[in-house]
């Protein structure tokens, strides 16, 4: 099957290009909600969508109220994927969600655990853990293989489980608790 | 460091403030990974009881090896 980010296209990708199915800087004025703003790639081309508390503020995408949970999604049209982001604090990567009843997340507890956890019926649970330390703007990867899912948080190996729930679910994204969450550089690619 | 394998409980109400998770993680926090890999609709098991694998150093592996609450059962 032609990958859909290359329909319509003529351009050679090399083949250690990584090919963003979704690809964004946040790039716009501030205020801008989220859900208005257009990615710089969506091959699906349905937008953000969810919380319509998440703006633009300094070409980063941030919560702009404290101490609930905010979900913002976009379908890669795909469930096996790579996400990649830059993030500061309690930010969360979201993926394999259907709504934000049934989805996983990739999120610290607050300064000392990061954490994998599994909602399913609006329920959480913890499956994965490492202990880390907040860095400013740390590149995250969270990766959906199959029932494998991995992650690394500044580079060092973190939470990872085997699991097929939710598994074809396809909507990916971000989960907001503070005002001081920050996400840049979102991406998300095919798992190879 | 060392690799172990922990008889532990799932405790929490399922609210995002107060996940299920191990008791462990309650008292200890340190790389973890349920390997039972229950089902969501199977939690809270009866009787409440499942297996981590955990990495910690030799310290944290004798305080819970002596804490009444959970069973190593192997250490790699």
């Amino acid at each position: 099957m032609p990958n859909p980010a290359l329909l319509g296209t003529s351009t050679p990708v090399a083949a250690d290009e990584p090919v963003y199915l979704v690809q964004d800087t946040f790039t716009d004025s501030d205020g801008v909600l989220l859900v208005n703003h257009t990615p710089d790639i969506d091959t699906v081309g349905g937008g953000w969508f969810g919380a319509t508390q998440v703006v633009i503020n300094s070409n980063k995408a941030k919560c702009n109220i404290n101490n609930d949970l905010y979900f913002v999604f976009i379908d890669p049209n795909i469930s096996d994927l790579v996400v990649k982001a830059n993030i500061n604090q309690r930010i969360g990567i979201v993926a394999r969600a259907s709504g934000d009843a049934n989805l996983w997340l990739l999120g610290a507890n607050g300064a000392t655990l990061q954490r994998l956890l599994e909602r399913t019926s609006n329920s959480w649970y913890v499956r994965s853990t490492t202990s880390y330390a907040d860095v400013v703007d740390a590149p995250v990867v969270f990766t959906l293989n199959g029932t494998s899912i991995t992650s690394t948080y500044n580079g060092q190996a973190g939470p990872s489980y085997t699991s097929s729930q939710h598994q074809s679910n396809r909507d990916t994204g971000i989960r907001y608790i503070l005002t001081t969450n920050s996400a840049d550089n979102f991406t998300i690619e095919a798992a190879s | 460091m060392n690799v172990a394998y922990v008889v532990t409980q799932w405790i929490g109400d399922g609210s995002y403030e107060n996940p299920m998770m191990s008791e462990l993680l309650g008292s200890y926090e340190l790389k973890t990974e349920d390997i039972t890999r229950q089902e969501a609709s199977q939690i809270t098991p009866s009787p409440n009881a499942f297996t981590i694998r955990i990495e910690c150093d030799q310290s944290t592996l004798d305080l819970i090896a002596a804490d009444e609450r959970f069973i190593v059962l192997d250490v790699e």
